[in-house]
């Protein structure tokens, strides 16, 4: 990796945002190397190491991390740091892991399958979905839309924007397909959804402006459990907590099989 | 013991937000205003490290105190009683056993802050106690559904008596005391200008600025956005004049605060406290310094011009303004 590669942009008066999107690779020797550029994979794996070791090392400073594809938001106290001080941090870091060895697999060691059923498309007014958009505007058939969208599996590479909201990649080319134009209020629980070469499944209820291609029955809410003195309460925790590294692979249901596994996850979380 | 009788349109707990939750893609959340909520705790003794939780009002409240506490008010509000009798915002207030607050609606702004000696007791989620509603996480309860009639709460005892002599000089004020007080207050307010028109606000140009031309950026600041119904701790939805950038697909990333994004219709949206962590539409930039704090107190159909700084600027004004408080 070449430090040139490295982009530290000052986004905000408390942030700066690390981002790998023009890295490269270096091989062979520095006069004569050839330079290529890095696969997502590669530059996610990259943000994933510069992530664990500075939050590992969490310096006075910091005050919060926000991985994604291929950058690493950096927010700092601006009482006890400037953007001079945090870039130096980082460019310190980056000289450390390169002695190290910066992890280049874009796979950690306890990453999990999850097999996750959806209801493509479907007639209930409760839940929105784009299906003919998306099909017009790639001019495809329903059912290529699903056989595209579920017979690759994904990558999670970046956890954010809602908890458990996970972004999948990547996405065939053929749906490669942009925001809507102006994001909806309220996108449903369980949509599963597509944006440029990215697919996800919104958690809970959310504004959202990806276009939405069918639901998930399952409840991937994982913002319900949290504070320990209310346990008993609400003890509702997701069955699937997405980390970053997991392979996710979606399946198709019809409305019989939908009805059913929402039924069951009732029960699950009722017995819980 | 203190509590809610009665309760405008939204009162909920702040303190200056989450640590170490965005990765998890909880948001960071803190005071839309944070101008008058440090103002708020300054006044009241908390010091800014102590993280002290206020409580962050829209509408008209009562507040009933069966305890005895110095509290202060700041923000969008003008007069305030205490059993009738009339007080000034920023003032330093003695609540009695018995005693009532009552902050009365105001024509300006939106939000104002309410601080007590010592800071509100609540249960800490990534070491905030903020409620953040969107998530159902946070505030008193640990659901963040905020504060409304009948809510009751316990202060925090005061960590020590210092700056008691600064205390006590306010309470029994001398009259120079009572004015230099004022005249720094004044000053801090004055720097802010939280309810100045036209609402001018800084913008820290980043992120995929680039994608936009010169003469788009240009029409940019030089135009005038209202501030939509779509408004709330998560954001603020503008319209005004659509700007066009280079159609080009980008992979989601980091959000900070004060973040706008323009979505494909052109519009900006200004990204806030309780926004999610992780979006892929095209930024402009970010607001910050004072500008965060006066976008927290805009309603909606007021007009906002951009102007562009730098992020060292607005980091500047917090240090100064922050420098400032610790003088009252």
């Amino acid at each position: 990796m070449l430090h040139n590669d490295l982009e530290l942009q000052v986004v905000a008066e408390d942030a700066l945002l690390v981002c790998f999107a023009n890295a490269k690779s270096c091989v062979g020797l520095p006069e004569q190397s050839q330079h290529t550029t890095l696969s997502l994979n590669d530059k996610n794996a990259m943000i994933s190491s510069i992530f664990n070791h500075i939050l590992n090392a969490k310096p006075t400073w910091l005050i919060d991390l926000t991985p994604a594809f291929e950058t690493l938001l950096i927010t700092y106290n601006i009482f006890l740091a400037d953007q001079w001080l945090v870039k130096t941090y980082v460019r310190e870091t980056l000289n450390e892991l390169s002695k190290i060895g910066m992890s280049d697999t874009g796979r950690s060691p306890n990453a999990l399958i999850r097999r996750i059923p959806v209801l493509y498309g479907g007639d209930d007014p409760s839940r929105p979905h784009d299906v003919s958009a998306v099909c017009d505007l790639h001019n495809i058939s329903e059912s290529a839309l699903v056989t595209l969208h579920n017979s690759c599996s994904y990558k999670v590479y970046a956890v954010g924007f809602l908890p458990n909201f996970a972004y999948l990649g990547e996405l065939s080319d053929k749906l490669n397909t942009p925001r809507l134009s102006s994001p909806r209020t309220k996108v449903p629980a369980g949509a599963v959804a597509i944006a440029d070469k990215q697919t996800a499944i919104y958690p809970q209820q959310s504004q959202g402006g990806w276009h939405i291609v069918g639901y998930t029955p399952l409840s991937l809410d994982s913002s319900i459990n949290k504070q320990s003195h209310h346990q008993n309460l609400h003890d509702q925790v997701a069955k699937i907590t997405f980390k970053v590294g997991d392979t996710v692979e979606f399946f198709a249901i019809d409305d019989d099989e939908f009805v059913e596994i929402q039924q069951r996850e009732n029960t699950y979380c009722a017995v819980k | 013991m203190f509590s809610i009788e009665q309760c405008g349109f939204h009162i909920q707990l702040v303190d200056s937000g989450r640590k170490f939750c965005q990765f998890l893609g909880n948001t960071q959340s803190g005071p839309m205003d944070w101008v008058s909520y440090h103002l708020a705790n300054a006044i009241v003794n908390n010091l800014p490290e102590e993280n002290s939780a206020a409580l962050e009002c829209i509408g008209e409240l009562t507040l009933f105190a069966e305890s005895t506490t110095t509290c202060s008010v700041t923000g969008a509000c003008d007069d305030v009683f205490i059993n009738d009798r009339k007080h000034k915002a920023t003032d330093l207030l003695e609540l009695k056993v018995g005693d009532r607050l009552r902050v009365p609606s105001t024509s300006f702004g939106l939000r104002y802050y309410v601080a007590f000696s010592g800071g509100i007791d609540a249960p800490k989620y990534y070491g905030s106690v903020c409620d953040v509603f969107k998530e159902q996480t946070g505030g008193l309860s640990g659901f963040g559904e905020g504060l409304t009639v009948g809510s009751r709460f316990t202060l925090l005892k005061p960590s020590s008596d210092r700056r008691s002599h600064v205390r006590e000089a306010t309470l029994n004020s001398s009259k120079l005391n009572a004015r230099k007080r004022d005249a720094l207050i004044l000053q801090y307010l004055n720097m802010a200008k939280l309810f100045s028109s036209p609402i001018k606000i800084p913008l820290i140009l980043a992120y995929q600025d680039a994608r936009f031309t010169l003469a788009q950026k240009s029409l940019f600041f030089s135009d005038t956005y209202q501030v939509s119904p779509q408004h709330s701790r998560m954001g603020i939805r503008m319209s005004g004049r659509a700007l066009h950038y280079a159609e080009k697909s980008l992979y989601s990333e980091g959000i900070s605060n004060g973040s706008v994004q323009i979505a494909g219709d052109g519009q900006p949206m200004i990204l806030l406290a309780d926004r999610q962590t992780i979006g892929g539409y095209p930024k402009i930039g970010s607001v910050g310094g004072y500008g965060l704090a006066r976008l927290g107190q805009v309603k909606t159909g007021d007009k906002i011009i951009f102007y562009p700084v730098s992020a060292e600027e607005c980091r500047q004004q917090r240090l100064i303004s922050m420098e400032l408080l610790h003088q009252l």
